[in-house]
């Protein structure tokens, strides 16, 4: 039983990078095109863990981080923002918005797996 | 995945003792409801029995309501016995998270803490 | 791979780019729209992160340079007008051009690139012209490993209470602490309350961590990256372990408590000033709870051991030497050892009874020397195996398994390049038990099993070999589906019967895979043929037993070393050549009689069994007659047993081997060669090989 992680990304290459990376180290994947429709898959799937972007057309990754955390069954799994702001206030407004971790985008697939397995434990 | 259970049975002989059985996996995603059933087994009983032998999991929040019962416990001047079987898990989680020590806390006066000394 | 990804960004790229150039269009119509500048800013935010990400460096950083503009038109800081439109669709064009030329290699004009680039630079506010964000080199992710001296920390963890709601597990982030090094935990839960007051949501734990690391302290606050913002975090070196520099004597309880901040040093005077056991009247006075205490004393503990520990280490004084100045010694053992085998034999000839009793003691003198010398390069296996606790451990994990590993043997010892060139093939293998022996844990219920499966390495020394087994408690081969599998595959030839043990060993064909579903574990193209052949390399062999339904047992047997190997020693005609004793079961005789009754089919009886043979004569073209009566020599390759045909069995002999140069590299059937004691050469066959080649040619 893999775990499922959900990478919630508008830019479909970077989407088809993080799913491809995870889905490869054995991981299931579902893909969100942005905030909304992330939103709207984690009401009706259990998810293991969220990787998300912080810019997103409909609804950002700062609102999808807020309204996962409002259910109950994403209320304590691990949030990964993936952010280019080399800018701290995006990162704390993501932290007190309950993410857990984030990874500085340009990233490369060690990477992403080094923050996978560290959040999931 | 299987799910939390806790069920609460009446001891045999002694009216103010209750058994707790918890078993599936004890999380912070659940640990809300565990501690809810402890405090009213609690409520109702002197001498408290928690039978862990079927737990599947356990992390800190769970370990963190065990130490919080016996807080209470002693409180309360009652009485409270944990069991794990032949479960080694709770005792491995304990050891990995360091909650196992050679004294208890400054509130274990009748020196009942659960992670002293291994997993009696 | 990576070029897969590349075309998703390129016609992602150019989709934005067609969106950005009508959104460009309604802006000029609708300056004040921000939900149009919004989107403009993301379609240029995604074009540069994503570029970045796939290698379109100049394009992200072209695309930076307009992303700045309009973060600052989003806040409000720059009104669109018309002349900002215009440079923003000119630079629109310009990305189009790069990704054009990036498909077809041509080339971009790079003073547009500057021109527009200066254009952007100047409708910035004078002091935003330093972008506010530049696009960060990713960061390297690898950790240098400092081979450094090691240094015991002491570490307290206060977590912030609210830590559980950003999906962090601290335990995860102590049981990361435990990968650096030897590491004590004490958790603190002096700040728990009574269960009716706590929030069971809420983290009161802290911890109390000694570790004792090589990493560096940059290691330890990597661990806990997500969280240092929003927690209590000390981390102080206690102890170095400088051979020279480090503390005289321990530290005491009271400084240890002071230090930190446990107590104060007024508290610590008033308690020394009582002549009593220090911990007993601290406590007893309330000024320090008794787990900080027990904390304190686990670091006194801790501290002394690891110096212990390092002290015993320095007074085994032990030498470190190069490996290779080790092999340069072992080459040499090995020309004395041919040397003194010439010189046993010319002496024998001799019947001089001084130079005899002199050989006997230079080869008493040699083999000692040359025990030792291959001993000094023996490492113990077990630090492989340790490795592979952690493969497994991960791996099942991935995999959503549980499985348990136990090791057993790990102090058997094995020559450093042989365990070294083990390693590959190992971790193949385990790999594969995970991936297809071991059941999820569903179907181990199901199947009446433990839910945790097992898997267990083992070593055992026994004679010039070790035999490593692996054995899962899995499902087991199906007999059947390897069978099927290799006859469709051509390996077994059709009314072929097969015993189960040759049947198992199909799996380890070339081109040989019985997974439903390849998982990206075992997955990865290498198959079992590979770890065969790298086992064969070694001069090892490989065989599988397995139980349907029980589990399989893979077990390895490796010479000792690789230098010197105890061999037999068989000659046709007037040329000598070795086989690997390891290899070999017994000697029977062939006669004429026998070869006629097989009619040319190259079995013999051997006790009521058929055992195919290969005429070595034959097979390396030596030309003569064979005597009346040859002998075959009887191996086991691959848990077959086949028959090697010589002219004569001489009788063991110690060989040292020497490699062939290049130019014999890849002669079939020979493996390398040897210095006999009346200085001819004799060629070591490799019988798996010949095997293979036999059998690939009577295929065909």
């Amino acid at each position: 039983m893999g775990k499922i992680i959900m990478t919630a990304d508008d830019s479909a290459s970077v989407r088809q990078m993080v799913s491809f990376t995870l889905k490869q180290n054995g991981y299931e994947v579902v893909e969100a095109v942005d905030g909304k429709d992330a939103l709207q898959k984690l009401g009706g799937q259990k998810v293991d863990m969220l990787i998300t972007d912080l810019n997103m057309p409909n609804l950002d990754g700062i609102g999808l981080i807020k309204g996962a955390r409002a259910l109950p069954s994403c209320k304590f799994i691990p949030i990964v923002m993936l952010t280019t702001e080399s800018q701290d206030s995006k990162k704390q407004e993501g932290k007190a918005a309950g993410a857990t971790g984030w990874i500085v985008k340009p990233f490369k697939p060690e990477q992403l797996m080094a923050v996978v397995k560290k959040v999931l434990g | 995945m299987d799910e939390l259970k806790v069920t609460v049975a009446k001891g045999e002989g002694t009216p103010a003792a209750l058994t707790v059985n918890v078993s599936g996996p004890v999380s912070v995603q659940n640990v809300g409801d565990l501690r809810a059933a402890l405090l009213q087994a609690l409520a109702g009983a002197e001498q408290l029995f928690i039978n862990l032998a079927d737990v599947t999991e356990i992390d800190l929040a769970g370990l963190q309501v065990l130490c919080a019962t016996h807080r209470s416990v002693l409180q309360l001047n009652k009485q409270l016995s944990i069991a794990t079987g032949d479960n080694d898990l709770i005792h491995a989680v304990s050891i990995e998270a360091g909650f196992q020590r050679h004294v208890g806390c400054a509130q274990d006066r009748d020196k009942t803490c659960f992670w002293v000394g291994g997993n009696d | 791979m990576m070029d897969q990804h590349q075309q998703a960004f390129k016609e992602e790229a150019y989709e934005l780019l067609a969106e950005l150039e009508t959104s460009l269009l309604e802006l000029e119509e609708r300056p004040e729209d921000e939900e149009v500048i919004g989107r403009v800013f993301r379609a240029m935010h995604t074009i540069k992160g994503s570029g970045a990400m796939f290698g379109f460096e100049d394009i992200a950083a072209f695309t930076h340079e307009v992303e700045t503009v309009f973060d600052l038109v989003r806040n409000g800081k720059i009104p669109v007008t018309k002349n900002l439109v215009n440079i923003t669709l000119a630079a629109r064009d310009q990305i189009k051009a790069m990704l054009d030329a990036s498909a077809e290699g041509g080339m971009v004009d790079e003073f547009r690139t500057a021109e527009i680039i200066g254009v952007l630079k100047g409708m910035l506010p004078e002091a935003e012209s330093s972008s506010p964000e530049d696009p960060q080199p990713a960061k390297e992710a690898t950790k240098e490993p400092k081979e450094s001296f090691e240094v015991t920390y002491r570490i307290r963890f206060e977590p912030d209470r609210g830590i559980f709601m950003r999906g962090i597990n601290p335990l995860s982030l102590i049981k990361e602490l435990r990968e650096l090094g030897p590491c004590r935990v004490v958790a603190q839960l002096a700040n728990l309350l009574p269960l009716e007051e706590m929030d069971a949501e809420s983290c009161y734990v802290y911890w109390d961590v000694i570790l004792t690391t090589k990493q560096g302290i940059d290691a330890i606050r990597d661990v806990f990256i997500f969280v240092e913002d929003d927690c209590e975090l000390k981390i102080d070196a206690i102890d170095s372990g400088d051979a020279f520099g480090g503390e005289a004597g321990s530290k005491r309880l009271g400084e240890i408590l002071m230090e930190r901040g446990d107590l104060s040093p007024e508290e610590l005077k008033s308690i020394l000033s009582q002549q009593k056991k220090f911990g007993e009247i601290a406590v007893a006075n309330g000024l320090v709870e008794p787990e900080k205490i027990v904390s304190a004393l686990v670091e006194q503990q801790h501290v002394k051991e690891v110096r212990q520990e390092r002290q015993s280490q320095e007074s085994a004084s032990s030498i470190r030497v190069p490996a290779e100045k080790l092999d340069v010694l072992v080459n040499l053992v090995g020309e004395l050892v041919t040397v003194q085998a010439r010189l046993s034999q010319t002496s024998a000839g001799r019947k001089d009874a001084e130079l005899l009793s002199i050989a006997e003691e230079v080869e008493r003198l040699t083999a000692e020397l040359r025990d030792n010398a291959l001993n000094i390069r023996m490492l113990p296996i077990g630090t492989t195996f340790s490795k592979f606790k952690r493969l497994v451990r991960d791996l099942s994990n991935e995999l959503g398994k549980k499985i348990e590993m136990e090791t057993s043997g790990a102090e058997t010892e094995l020559d450093k390049t042989v365990i070294e060139k083990l390693n590959d093939p190992l971790v193949h293998l385990i790999r594969n038990s995970i991936d297809h022996g071991i059941e999820m844990p569903e179907e181990r219920a199901a199947a009446g099993k433990p839910a945790q499966g097992t898997i267990h390495l083992g070593a055992v020394h026994s004679g010039d070999s070790v035999f490593i087994t692996i054995t899962d408690d899995g499902a087991g081969l199906d007999k059947e589906a390897i069978r099927a599998k290799a006859m469709e595959k051509g390996l077994i030839p059709p009314g072929v019967e097969l015993s189960e043990k040759e049947i198992f060993a199909q799996i380890f064909e070339p081109g040989f895979s019985t997974a439903k579903k390849v998982s990206s574990v075992s997955g990865r193209g290498v198959g079992m043929d590979v770890v065969k052949r790298a086992i064969e390399a070694l001069r090892g062999t490989i065989e599988l037993n397995s139980k349907r339904g029980e589990g399989t047992t893979i077990t390895v047997k490796i010479p000792l070393t690789l230098a010197i190997i105890e061999s037999l020693l068989v000659q046709i005609g007037g040329d000598r050549f070795l086989l690997p004793l390891s290899l070999v079961d017994e000697c029977v005789e062939l006669t004429d009689s026998d070869i006629e009754k097989s009619h040319g089919r190259n079995l013999a009886n051997v006790r009521e069994h058929l055992v195919p043979y290969i005429p070595l004569r034959e097979k390396f073209r030596i030309t003569g007659d064979p005597p009346e009566i040859q002998q075959i020599v009887i191996t086991q390759v691959s848990g077959m047993r086949v028959g090697v045909v010589v002219d004569h069995v001489i009788g063991e002999h110690q060989t040292v081997i020497k490699s062939l140069g290049r130019a014999y590299k890849n002669v079939e059937g020979i493996s390398g060669a040897t210095i006999l004691g009346d200085g001819a050469v004799a060629l070591i066959v490799d019988i798996p090989q010949l095997v293979k080649g036999v059998e690939a040619q009577s295929l065909q």
